[in-house]
């Protein structure tokens, strides 16, 4: 993929090793850090032996980096709302603890280490059943993600697959309600998270996750109870490269 | 809507041989929740008074502004017990009555539901029935709390015979109140018959 005219200062020393003329042009070779260099052309590149570095002007190839990848998959999290349990109870709800979240992530690479993308997830907690009555959370949630790669990842050319670590964070808006009898409370609340991912990952992987996320909502009825949606959360994803 | 309401009536043989058993039998049970198709039947309203969301507004509380009141009657006898769940805004109470009969021995026997003219009290400026005692219990909470009030009044009295309650709710303050599940029990104890206990 032909991505940028670049200006390159590459020692010698690395070229010498890996067979490359000491000319300075490279046609096909593979430096010692393992990327790609390829098309330079003789007329664009100079050689100055006496200060051991090789200037080289023009178009390269960029490197095979990350595909784009789809992941999804469950996870739960933790709901904070004391306050507004504490009023629930005297009904006889049990009110909100955990919730249970499903989330669907399209990655795209910005480079060999990071990846970006946008986040669509829903939510849902039990709250309790009085009198036929089902108190419930819903949530939806749409943000923006960036995660760093720790490990080593497959490239394109290297899809022997491989285990992954890596640490993301993201924000964005969640739409929250909450329902008894028909009736519903609504409002929106920021959300931030991060969390740490490890897993594997092919053209197929799957990775499991943990972390933490804040997402403050007070909004809540009368007596504007609130509830956090902030805590730890875990799941699992599934990974794929379409 | 009324949930529930159970009106057991004490055994004619226990109170006629003076039995004592010891055995808890609730004579009358009933919880109010304001929910559903009927949730004001049974209730007589005087003043400015409508229905509100509780905690969620899927959940509803009658709110009762100053100077107004709802009322209800029904037959229990023995050692009655209230519990409400309400708040009010700064300055509202709530001012809970509770008036029934408590005949004499030589009197003892069962009394028909709404003698004595209950039907008519209604607002909280109306009279309670003349040949009834009362006690009274204000309550004023700014969040929402569920309070027990351990009431003295026995209906029945001594003969543990199923008596007339009437129970009356009033908002005496100058804010607001919201009222939600009122729950109402009474239990004789098996303990029957003027002497018995």
């Amino acid at each position: 993929m032909l991505l940028a005219t670049a200006v390159v200062f590459l020692p010698r020393a690395v070229f010498a090793t890996d067979g490359v003329p000491r000319d300075g042009v490279a046609r096909d070779g593979v430096a010692r850090d393992g990327v790609a260099r390829n098309d330079l052309a003789r007329d664009d590149l100079t050689t100055d032996d006496n200060s051991r570095l090789t200037v080289a002007v023009g178009v390269i190839e960029t490197p095979e980096t990350v595909p784009w990848r789809i992941r999804f998959g469950p996870g739960v999290q933790q709901v904070d709302s004391d306050d507004y349990n504490q009023v629930a109870q005297l009904w006889g709800y049990t009110g909100f603890t955990v919730a249970w979240q499903g989330r669907a992530d399209v990655l795209a690479p910005l480079s060999q280490r990071v990846r970006v993308g946008a986040r669509g997830g829903v939510a849902w907690s039990n709250g309790g059943q009085v009198n036929e009555g089902q108190l419930s959370l819903s949530v939806w949630q749409l943000g923006a993600l960036a995660e760093v790669i720790l490990s080593d990842f497959p490239t394109g050319s290297q899809r022997n697959g491989s285990g992954i670590a890596s640490l993301e964070v993201g924000g964005g808006v969640a739409r929250t309600s909450v329902n008894l009898r028909g009736e519903s409370v609504a409002g929106f609340a920021p959300v931030l998270w991060a969390a740490a991912r490890f897993g594997f990952v092919r053209r197929l992987g799957g990775s499991f996750w943990v972390g933490a996320q804040i997402s403050p909502w007070s909004d809540t009825g009368p007596n504007k109870l609130a509830i956090n949606l902030t805590g730890i959360d875990v799941g699992f994803s599934a990974e794929v490269m379409p | 809507m009324r949930i529930s309401m159970l009106l057991v009536s004490v055994p004619l043989s226990m109170v006629a041989q003076g039995c004592c058993n010891g055995d808890p039998i609730v004579t009358a049970e009933w919880v109010e929740s304001f929910e559903g198709d009927c949730s004001t039947c049974g209730w007589t309203f005087g003043g400015d008074r409508h229905t509100v969301g509780a905690f969620h507004p899927g959940e509803h509380a009658m709110r009762l502004q100053p100077g107004a009141s709802m009322a209800t009657q029904f037959s229990a006898a023995g050692q009655p017990e209230l519990s409400l769940l309400s708040q009010c805004a700064a300055g509202g109470t709530i001012l809970v009555e509770h008036a029934t009969r408590q005949p004499l021995c030589a009197a003892a026997g069962p009394a028909a539901v709404g003698s004595s003219g209950l039907a008519q009290v209604r607002a909280a400026t109306d009279s309670l029935p003349a040949d009834f005692d009362v006690e009274q219990h204000s309550l004023a909470s700014s969040v929402w709390s569920r309070q027990t009030i351990a009431l003295t009044l026995d209906p029945g009295g001594e003969s543990e015979s199923t008596q007339p309650v009437l129970l009356r709710l009033s908002n005496t303050g100058t804010a607001a109140c919201d009222i939600d599940a009122i729950h109402y029990t009474a239990t004789a104890f098996g303990c029957s018959g003027c002497g018995s206990r």
